[in-house]
């Protein structure tokens, strides 16, 4: 040990100090920055031959898919099998793209839990910005995945105590038409992909939920706050009053079917001259519906786990969830009423999307989108709508222009499943194989907990 | 001896003394890095933010434990052990004193948020503009200045044993309540509050800001909340030092 | 008890000529005294420790604290170096306030009950405190005077506790103080550490510095002082060269083996006081010849007589019993 001022040590000190110094500068400096993750490269491909396809459109009998790199090269009955890819046999099954869930709030492990079943992307009305933005910068890249993709609207747009503010989450809000274009803006910089508006009022007689609600002026406000800078706005609405309101403003959609009546034909018409999609989320209202099942049936979120098809792939906790779904004594939630107001926009035009709004009570990630098609096609969709409405229906709406259709240049998301779901819906769930930017996903399955 | 050169021949007598202390080497240094992989990488959830939320919380973490072990159960320990009472006869400053056992700290929470920061990048796939980088480590280190003052109030303020029961207590919960563990986002409401109570959870919030996160209050008022904690810590170490020394 | 020549007083073997002042700029002019006090008044509650002390320790001599328990001695020690505050009277370190940096520069202590950072090595700890002292003592020459070659990297923690006692006086000395405290510094050191220390007290006090020594060990106080302050309640009972406070009470003691009854002794000239000594009886006389001759008459058998000065430890119990008095 050096004593202080011996000749010849005393420049040790100093040159300890640079040399950290310098190391501490090159440490910084070798740290990612943003752009610099490091991701896998795409996985380079494979071949599914003589296979049913719908493309996100209309079926193709049979066909052969030619993947490569995270994309559809390739499909149609006469594409030429490339040499030095491995080739599989579609076995008499059915190529869907990976299924799209137009209505999500995504916690935790949801967005594993969600490709379990098939659904390669989903659309989130309402989570937490943070994690949103981490995932977003490799949200483009074909680096095999194992969790969907994720298009948020991150915090939604609601009144002081309003809907929405309940769960814990910090929740900017706001009251006035002024505060729209700069709520839009800061939405957009914490990067929400599209915004969503809690619209919730009172009637003229007070009548209404116990809970505040942003004004009409402030919810157009926000609709051309953000169709200006050429995002979607969609609209949470419960009643048909409301419904009409934001149809009227101009809203790209509603991410509820309303459940006070079945919609009118003054409703219908407003949202087929408009435009705009409805996306119902029946599996959820059946999860609420109070109405006991007939007779030998289990109601509809414990019928859906006890699906020998489905139940395999639920984590436990998804299970508990199911089963222990509690009704509401709110006589609204009635899933014939909503049936019936899905079959009336639908057969007036209006562009139905499929959501599940999981993992509300009574629904899970994933499973809830297959539920959701079956209760489409009880509402009066044909299976291959319904399909659409899982696929290129909300990927056109929401300006997903690389999902959504199986077609050359797409992005490889892809749902392979046994028999036909064109003719019997029901048969999405006999998942055979998943892929994910065009890598095999393992499906995981849970044993029964004890 | 110049002050400099007497401040860092003191720090490195301090050093040398708390790297050949295992029972608090070992837990400052390892603890925070076994909980960052375990939790933030091992297990991840796919799709998740974890690894640069947790990396975020867990460098004020590692500001924390040496700060508050040495100068709470450590200078206790030695003024029980009448290691001080050499020190205070002789001509050194306190001054050099107390600063040689921050840049003590200042060094240990260096190697901590360094080997943090690398696990979070290199196996977390965190990735920040270099500028966040540098600010959340400056943040990281000038945390030891609150958190260090707080040790120093109990270090002066309680014999040996105490000393080390309050410090561990301290510990806990300005770790657990102030959301460096477990998220407190995740918290009941009245633990929510509670946080507020906490500077390490107005530290978090301020990383978190860092990260470019968005966090609940502004950053100014986590600021002004770290700034006003700092304050308050150093009048209270003024009046127990008085206190100590009639 | 030590027997030498008769007659004469017990010789202190480490006494040399004072040496001339060594050339380090941290001696004072010889003479001015380094530590000063009038009336100094130190209370702890309703208990006064100091009571009014005067003092004056002048370099290059060694002053020795002597006192029982509770006499005053540490507060005067605490006082000196600035750890304790007087309640009233002035005191002045070179002419600094106790415990001012300009006085902590000049001064090393050696303190009873002081701790060490065990971690570090002997030669880190005697390296890091010489570092506090401008013109301190080089490293080497430090551990030499305190006997600690051979030590040098061994841990504190390691050391037994006479060795660690001798780190502690090397941190005390490395300065070169123009003031040195020691509080007690032979307690658990061995016989042969013990006289190396006088040794090396001996020759930093000839070298110019003041030494204060607070010690419970007659021996020591005998074998180092210039000069001895014996405390009781708080005053200055006795103050003098080991020497003078031994004239103050005049008395030697005369032994032998006797089977004279201790009445019969007790009687004979000059006795002040008799006591059995196992098989020998020792007889305290103000006129050792006087006793001598009349028990040499008184019994024919009488064996292994010596006659031996007043120990200091005498002179110094005789003049606590007289102030408690």
């Amino acid at each position: 040990m050096a004593t202080p001022g011996t000749p010849g040590r005393r420049w040790r000190g100093p040159a300890l100090a640079a040399a950290v110094a310098a190391a501490l500068v090159g440490f910084f400096f070798a740290l990612p920055e943003p752009g610099e993750e490091r991701l896998a490269p795409p996985a380079p491909g494979f071949v599914l031959r003589d296979v049913r396809v719908f493309d996100g459109e209309r079926v193709i009998e049979r066909a052969t898919v030619v993947v490569r790199e995270g994309r559809i090269a390739a499909v149609g009955p006469d594409v030429a099998v490339p040499p030095g890819l491995p080739v599989q046999d579609g076995q008499g099954g059915t190529l869907l793209p990976g299924l799209i869930d137009a209505h999500v709030h995504t916690w935790g492990d949801g967005l594993a839990e969600t490709l379990n079943f098939g659904v390669t992307t989903v659309l989130d009305m309402f989570s937490d910005p943070g994690p949103h933005q981490a995932l977003r910068r490799t949200r483009e890249s074909l680096s095999p995945r194992a969790h969907a993709d994720k298009f948020s609207a991150g915090a939604l747009a609601t009144a002081p105590g309003g809907h929405g503010t309940q769960f814990g989450v910090k929740v900017p809000t706001l009251t006035t038409p002024a505060e729209a274009p700069a709520w839009v803006d800061a939405r957009l910089a914490e990067g929400s992909d599209f915004i969503k508006i809690v619209y919730e009022p009172r009637t003229a007689e007070g009548l209404g939920p116990p809970f505040p609600s942003l004004d009409r002026a402030t919810m157009a406000a926000l609709i051309s706050a953000a169709q200006a800078r050429q995002r979607p706005a969609v609209v949470h609405v419960s009643r048909h009053v409301p419904a009409e309101e934001a149809l009227a403003a101009g809203a790209d959609g509603l991410v509820h079917v309303h459940v006070d009546r079945v919609a009118e034909p003054a409703l219908v018409q407003l949202a087929r001259e408009r435009g705009a999609f409805v996306i119902p989320a029946l599996a959820v209202i059946a999860g609420f519906d109070p109405t006991p099942p007939p007779a030998g049936q289990l109601r509809e979120p414990l019928r859906l786990a006890a699906d020998p098809a489905v139940r395999p792939f639920l984590t436990p906790d998804q299970r508990r969830g199911l089963e222990s779904a509690p009704t509401t004594k709110l006589v609204m939630f009635r899933l014939d009423t909503a049936l019936a107001s899905v079959r009336a926009l639908h057969e007036g035009g209006v562009e139905i999307l499929a959501g599940s709004d999981a993992p509300n009570p009574g629904t899970a990630h994933g499973a809830s989108l297959h539920h959701e098609l079956e209760l489409l096609v009880r509402a009066g969709l044909t299976p291959v709508q319904a399909l659409r409405a899982a696929t290129s229906a909300p990927a056109r709406r929401f300006g997903l222009a690389d999902r959504g259709r199986i077609a050359p240049g797409q992005r490889a998301d892809l749902l392979l499943v046994a028999g036909d779901p064109t003719a019997d819906i029901r048969a999405t769930r006999a998942i055979q194989r998943i892929w994910k930017n065009g890598a095999a996903v393992e499906r995981h399955r849970y044993p029964e907990a004890p | 001896m110049n002050t400099l050169a007497l401040l860092w021949a003191e720090t490195g007598a301090e050093w040398r003394k708390a790297w050949r202390q295992p029972a608090f080497a070992i837990p400052t240094l390892v603890l925070p890095l076994v909980f960052y992989g375990l939790f933030a990488i091992v297990l991840a959830r796919p799709g998740g933010g974890n690894a640069a939320y947790l990396m975020a919380t867990y460098g004020v973490f590692a500001s924390l434990g040496p700060a508050l072990f040495a100068f709470g159960a450590g200078i206790a320990h030695e003024r029980e052990a009448g290691q001080l009472a050499l020190k205070q006869v002789s001509p050194l400053p306190v001054s050099i004193y107390l600063g040689a056992k921050l840049l003590t700290c200042l060094g240990f929470t260096a190697l901590v948020v360094l080997a943090l920061y690398a696990l979070a990048a290199w196996a977390g796939g965190v990735v920040l503009p270099r500028g966040a980088w540098l600010a959340l480590a400056v943040l990281h280190l000038l945390a030891a200045v609150p958190l260090g003052l707080l040790g120093l109030v109990v270090g002066l303020s309680f014999r040996g044993s105490a000393a080390m029961g309050v410090t561990n207590l301290l510990f806990l919960a300005l770790a657990v309540l102030g959301g460096l563990w477990i998220p407190v986002f995740l918290f009941p409401g009245w633990m929510q509050g509670l946080a507020l109570a906490m500077p390490t959870h107005h530290l978090a919030e301020l990383s978190l800001a860092l990260t470019g996160r968005p966090i609940a209050g502004s950053a100014p008022g986590h600021a002004a909340a770290v700034a006003g904690f700092t304050l308050a810590f150093a009048a209270a170490v003024a009046v127990a030092w008085r206190r100590a020394h009639r | 008890m030590n027997t030498t020549t008769l007659g004469a007083p017990p010789s202190r073997p480490l006494r040399s000529p004072p040496a001339p002042a060594a050339a380090a700029s941290n001696q004072a002019p010889s003479g001015a005294a380094v530590v000063q006090s009038r009336g100094l008044v130190r209370r702890y509650g309703a208990i006064t420790a100091l009571a009014g002390l005067d003092l004056d320790i002048h370099p290059g001599r060694v002053t020795t604290l002597l006192g029982p328990n509770g006499a005053g001695k540490s507060t005067l020690v605490g006082l000196v170096l600035g750890r304790l505050r007087a309640d009233a009277g002035t005191l002045q370190v070179a002419g600094h306030a106790p415990g001012s940096l300009a006085a902590r520069r000049l001064t090393g202590a050696m303190l009873q009950t002081a701790g060490l950072a065990p971690q570090l090595t002997v030669q880190e700890h005697v390296a890091l405190h010489s570092g506090y002292h401008p013109g301190a003592r080089p490293l080497a020459e430090t551990l030499a005077l305190a006997g600690l070659q051979g030590l040098e990297g061994r841990r504190y923690e390691a050391l037994s506790g006479g060795q660690q006692r001798r780190v502690q006086f090397a941190l005390a000395i490395a300065g070169r103080p123009r003031l040195l405290v020691l509080d007690e510094p032979t307690a658990a050191l061995d016989a042969e550490s013990r006289r190396a220390l006088w040794q090396t007290v001996r020759a930093l006090a000839d070298e110019g510095s003041a030494v204060l020594l607070t010690t419970h060990l007659l021996e020591e106080a005998e074998a180092l002082s210039d000069r001895v302050l014996l405390l009781a309640g708080g005053r200055v009972v006795a103050d003098g060269t080991p020497g003078e406070i031994r004239g103050r009470v005049a008395a030697r003691w005369v032994r032998g083996v006797s089977t004279l009854p201790l009445a019969q002794l007790r009687a004979l000239p000059g006795v002040v006081a008799a006591e059995a000594e196992g098989r020998r009886v020792a007889l305290r006389s103000t006129a050792a010849e006087a006793t001598l001759r009349a028990l040499l008459a008184a019994d024919a058998a009488v064996a292994d007589i010596e006659v031996t000065g007043t120990r200091l430890e005498d002179a110094v119990l005789d003049l606590l019993k007289k102030e408690t008095a």
